[in-house]
């Protein structure tokens, strides 16, 4: 009889770490691991058309993303590709995932963001400069409004962006290669002390904008 | 002399609250928060800080504005520090730099008395005869080069780097700089302003612009305010702006962080730079420019001496005289270059307040024994010099304020030139790039309402995008003005050593000597004589030291340039360019149970791997303990690292056929197949295997280190080919582990009941989708190892938990995990190569016995027609396996050479002692006609002794195949 159900998922960071502390929220600017959130990723020339069909919010253009409901943000990354991230909890992900097969429907593709990326969630009014130590992008509200898609690199490492308000303060999401999650961790880390960033839980940020 | 301190206002940057204990050269001192280190030695009456490069002469603070070498101090963990620039901490130990003994009695000064033969360049001249010798001098004058010393034992610092953009960013926050960034800002730019000084304001903090000082207090409140309260600006202090780059980007240091900067446009308003006075012996310390009197009494309360001299040739030096003797200092006299007496309102201020003022007269000659006592003036007229009786002065301090020199490196580093302007004797900058501009005293401008001025207008051109040349400016007050300035008067002395460059120690002379030598254009006057080549980078030293060339070599100053100015613009410490330094690491999701299982981690690409498991003085044992293990029963390995392809799509077979040796499109469904991939020369470059998952769907693994070009490669053949397949690179999303042994199947089957395992349903090279521990997992039947075995897929999310249960689903068969160490004597045995150890950057499938992995029938793949020639004209070398019988035999390593007449005739890829086989084996590569059985060779091992090695047929281990096919 094999043994069933033993294993258990668990966050990149925590899977190489070890227990992970929440020390609780910081005014300044806050690091969540949400790597354990549901996300799908869709590529392949059928990837819009998939989208439309499944009734999925197609953002404007590449490089933008868009709220799809409370629940979900879809970002477009190329005219083929697009990254779906359950923001909010609820099934909507589950059922898209079991709607788009490992060999495609019509040319679009799923691609096991799941497990290839990792995802932080960073928030406070330093977070900006913190990325300024990172990454070469301007990320600053003004610079980067709400919606918006980078995929560039932070620390020398590949990352997509994204920009969020949660309750009307910007947030961004990050998403990295998973096997070096825990290496962007310790650069965020190390990068947000001198603001008084601390490891925050995985709350529901639920968007409001 | 004693230094002293002065009441408020003087000394700004002090807070008298919080006194600081420091020593120097072992002595203790004290002094206050915001003293830098020189402040606080000029207020404790210490002057000498430092000894000079090469003739060991005592030196101090000259400028405090220009990072010259003369105040550069030695920290216990830190040389070269700029005792005018570095604040003051409470404990410091400072000691001075480039001294053998005391600072006060340097053994090595001995040394000036060489110097006649030590003449200009004579380390070009000197040390290459009779052959040999330089290997004698090189010891000794690497002993003596340099200033600091280095200690190895330095803790590491905290370095960082940050990003920064803006609309404008102003450089230099001076009256000029403050209201350029003011009227950029207030046209609707984002404004950077940077400045070194730990505060914005520039020469309006210290310096005098009218007789009462008014001028400049006004201007500084009125413009620091609107600065401070503009939301639109951004001021960064304490940050010296090292290098202008293309594209406007900046490098500027602060200290502990290097901030590159990237601005639409750039405005320059560094203002001016000190400029030095040639006469004898002008570098004893208690000589200093006029702004670093001024600065020391306005930011740091310290009076730099009791009875002063100030030699000028502007006006600047009355201003100085005038702080001097409000100060309480007596002020001997002032010695004005110029010809004609100043009639200014400062001048005559000074004359009112008794001092008295000589026209055309200055310094020939200082005088003293470590440092000033007296001078010796003279007039500038050398005929006025045959009548008039020199004038010997005594003074504790010369204040000097000899013609400033716009500080315009940055344009330069922006491609902007430099021409002379004869009318203000000094280079301006022209010909500005589009998005860089001027402003200020760098434009020529030295009056401070004009200055201002300058600095508005060049701010509303930045955000209009205005790009006019800001020389025009210059031009027009050039032709108005139609005057040409003389040059600055130099005097030498036969007691003493007229200085143009004080951080290389270059006297008139030395520059004489360097155009009579012939090296008369700049550039080589400039390597020859390494003027300009010292610590500042030439800011005192080139208006002199060109000066000098032009007249040595009768041309004009215009015609004889300037030399290069390159970043960076100040020295940067290497902590700054270092750190902090950012090296991506891959870590599988098993990583923490390797680590905790005392896996020794090697380096695989960006990935960490587990060697072995085990102490590393127990290394060989442990390795050959875990291929035991497998070949016995049962072993696991973390193979996460492979690289993982997915490619879906129509097309996906034909493409892989083009891309591989091997043909897949009619591979079935749930099968895989050997995959080896060529460039277009014929060379491997990867290895892997496809796995079929469906009709238009492949599972492709590449190596650890070669996936990401693979992924590439493919990506770019498919934007050629225009097939349809989509290609997704899922390595990192797949946690994979090998589990090798006779006893994988009965293992895995407990936990995986989706799957059938048996022999027949699920045979050596198939693929199965299923679950393993309840996870989804597509499970490969592999043999790398050459026994029984299973790769398992799996979400990587996933891992460390599968990982763990095949451990505890192991223990009975005494499962073992099994590192890369292992893995590569194991595959050893069975003959298989590792692509870039057992390849390299030639290495075709022909010469690595691979023929059977590229398809005869296929009529294109990638590199196929390079094989075919290569092929044709006949190998010349080829990949085979050997074995050792001598078993007292060093074990050769790779890359040992193969010998053969005692020619090179090839090289060893791998080796190991196989603890199956009982012996040495290895690949090497060989002549092609060694490649028959019990061919022998000779290897030349470390000692070069030579071992003999005997060709065999591959695999070492198993050649039926029987235990993977199980």
């Amino acid at each position: 009889m094999a043994e069933q159900r033993t294993a258990k998922r668990r966050s990149f960071v925590e899977q190489r770490l070890g227990r992970l502390e929440h020390p609780g929220a910081s005014a300044r600017v806050g690091l969540a691991d949400v790597s354990l959130r549901p996300r799908l990723g869709v590529k392949g020339i059928g990837t819009i058309g998939w989208m439309k069909r499944h009734a999925v919010t197609v953002p404007e253009n590449d490089n933008l993303a868009v709220a799809h409901g409370a629940a979900m943000l879809v970002a477009r990354l190329s005219p083929s590709e697009a990254l779906l991230l359950d923001t909010g909890g609820g099934k909507v992900m589950e059922r898209l995932a079991a709607s788009l097969p490992p060999h495609g429907d019509g040319g679009a593709y799923p691609v096991p963001r799941m497990d290839t990326h990792g995802w932080f969630r960073l928030g406070g009014p330093d977070a900006p400069h913190l990325f300024a130590k990172l990454c070469a992008v301007d990320l600053r509200p003004e610079k980067f409004p709400n919606f918006s898609v980078a995929q560039t690199i932070a620390a020398r490492l590949p990352v997509i962006i994204i920009r969020q308000n949660i309750k009307n303060a910007p947030h961004f999401h990050v998403l990295m290669d998973s096997a070096s999650a825990l290496y962007l961790w310790d650069c965020i880390v190390d990068a947000m002390a001198e603001f008084g960033g601390v490891v925050e839980a995985d709350t529901d940020p639920r968007g409001d904008d | 002399m004693s230094g002293t301190r002065l009441p408020a206002p003087a000394g700004a940057r002090l807070d008298r609250t919080r006194p600081l204990r420091f020593t120097f050269e072992g002595e203790s001192y004290r002094g206050f928060t915001g003293d830098t280190i020189a402040s606080a030695l000029a207020a404790n009456g210490v002057r000498v800080l430092s000894r000079s490069f090469k003739y060991r002469r005592p030196r101090g603070l000259y400028s405090a504005g220009s990072h010259e070498a003369c105040a550069l101090v030695q920290l216990p963990d830190e040389p070269n520090v700029p005792a005018d620039r570095r604040l003051l901490a409470d404990g410091m130990t400072i000691t001075g730099q480039n001294y053998a003994g005391s600072l006060a009695r340097d053994r090595g000064a001995w040394i000036a008395r060489f110097e006649k033969f030590m003449p200009v360049g004579f380390y070009y001249r000197t040390f290459f005869r009779p052959r040999g010798i330089w290997r004698v001098w090189e010891r000794v004058i690497r002993k003596r080069a340099g200033l600091g010393r280095v200690n190895p034992k330095t803790p590491h610092g905290y370095h960082d780097k940050a990003y920064a953009f803006a609309d404008v960013a102003v450089i230099g926050a001076g009256p000029a700089g403050m209201a350029a960034a003011l009227a950029a800002a207030e046209a609707g730019a984002e404004v950077t302003l940077i400045d070194e000084n730990p505060e914005i304001g520039g020469a309006l903090t210290y310096g005098r612009f009218d007789a009462d000082g008014r001028a400049a207090d006004e201007a500084l409140k009125r413009l620091a305010k609107e600065v401070r309260e503009h939301a639109a600006i951004t001021v960064l202090t304490d940050a010296v702006c090292t290098g202008l780059y293309e594209d406007n980007w900046l490098a500027i240091d602060q200290g502990r962080r290097l901030v590159k900067l990237r601005a639409r446009d750039i405005v320059v308003a560094t203002g001016l730079q000190d400029g030095i006075m040639v006469f004898a012996d002008n570098d004893l310390p208690g000589i200093v420019a006029a702004t670093t009197v001024q600065r020391l009494i306005w930011h740091h309360g310290v009076l730099p001496g009791e009875v002063a001299v100030v030699a000028t040739q502007d006006e600047w030096g009355y201003t100085a005289a005038l702080d001097l003797a409000e100060a309480g200092a007596e002020v001997s006299a002032i010695l004005d270059t110029r010809d004609k007496p100043s009639d200014s309102a400062l001048a005559k201020l000074a004359e009112e307040r008794g001092i008295e003022v000589l026209s055309g007269w200055m310094p020939e000659r200082a005088e003293g024994e470590t440092e000033i006592e007296r001078i010796s003036a003279v007039p500038v007229d050398e005929a006025a010099r045959e009548t008039e009786e020199p004038r010997n002065i005594e003074c504790d301090l010369l204040c000097v304020s000899a013609r400033p020199t716009p500080a315009a490196a940055l344009f330069a580093q922006g491609g902007a030139k430099l021409p002379f302007d004869p009318a203000r004797g000094v280079h301006l900058p022209t010909d500005l790039p589009p998005g860089l501009h001027a402003a200020g005293a760098v434009n020529g401008e030295t009056d401070l309402k004009r200055v201002i001025a300058d600095g508005e207008r060049v701010g509303k051109a930045a955000i209009a995008g205005e790009t006019k040349p800001a020389r025009k400016t210059a031009k027009k007050t050039a032709k108005k003005t139609a005057t040409t300035l003389p040059p600055q008067p130099m005097l030498e002395h036969p007691e003493g050593k007229s200085f143009v460059d004080l951080d290389e120690d270059l006297t008139i002379g030395d520059i004489r000597d360097t155009v009579a030598l012939g090296y008369q254009d700049v550039q080589l006057l400039k390597r020859f004589s390494t003027l300009g080549m010292g610590t500042s980078q030439g800011r005192h030293a080139n208006p002199p030291g060109v000066t000098v060339a032009a007249e040595a070599r009768g041309d004009e100053i215009g015609q004889v340039g300037l030399t290069t100015a390159r970043p960076p613009l100040a020295p940067v410490a290497f902590g700054t360019l270092a750190g902090r330094q950012f090296s991506p690491v891959r870590r599988t999701s098993i990583h923490r149970w390797h680590v905790e299982a005392s896996a020794q981690m090697m380096v695989a690409g960006a990935w960490l791997r587990p060697a072995y498991y085990g102490p590393p003085d127990e290394a060989e044992s442990r390795i050959q303990e875990e291929a035991v293990a497998v070949r016995r029963s049962l072993g696991l390995i973390d193979v996460s690292t492979l690289g993982k392809l997915e490619l879906r799509g129509r097309e996906a077979g034909a493409f892989l056929d083009r891309l591989y040796t091997f043909s897949y499109q009619k591979l079935a469904v749930g099968k895989s197949r050997y995959a080896l991939m060529t460039d277009e020369t014929g060379a491997i470059i990867d290895d892997g295997v496809v796995c079929r998952l469906g009709e238009e769907h492949f599972y492709v693994t590449a190596t650890t280190g070669g996936v990401d070009e693979v992924y590439r490669t493919m990506l770019w053949w498919n934007a050629q080919w225009r097939l349809d397949v989509d290609i997704t690179n899922v390595t990192a999303g797949y946690a994979a582990m090998n589990l090798a042994g006779p006893a994988s199947r009965e293992s895995l089957a407990k936990l995986c009941d989706d799957v059938d395992l048996g022999a027949e349903a699920f045979p050596y090279l198939g693929v199965r989708e299923g679950h393993v521990a309840g996870v989804p997992a597509r499970i490969l039947r592999t043999g790398f190892v050459g026994e029984l075995g299973y790769e398992i897929h799996a979400p990587t999310g996933f891992g460390l938990d599968l990982w763990q249960a095949f451990m505890r689903a192991g223990e009975d068969a005494g499962i073992r995990p099994f590192g890369v160490e292992a893995q590569r004597l194991l595959r050893l045995e069975k003959g298989h190569i590792i692509v870039g150890q057992d390849t390299d950057g030639l290495t075709h499938p022909y010469e690595a016995g691979m023929d059977w992995a590229v398809s005869k029938k296929k009529p294109f793949f990638v590199g196929g027609r390079s094989i075919d020639i290569m092929r044709a004209r006949g190998l010349t070398r080829r990949l085979v396996g050997y074995q050792i019988e001598n078993r007292d035999a060093p074990l050769p390593k790779e890359c040992h050479l193969v010998i053969r007449n005692g020619e090179i005739a090839g090289r060893v890829t791998s080796s190991a002692v196989s603890p199956t086989l009982g012996h040495a084996i290895g690949l090497a590569y060989v002549p092609p006609e060694l490649d028959a059985k019990d061919g022998k060779f000779e290897i030349r091992v470390e000692g070069a002794r030579m071992v003999e090695a005997t060709v065999v047929p591959l695999p070492f281990y198993d050649p039926e195949n029987a235990r993977q096919e199980l």
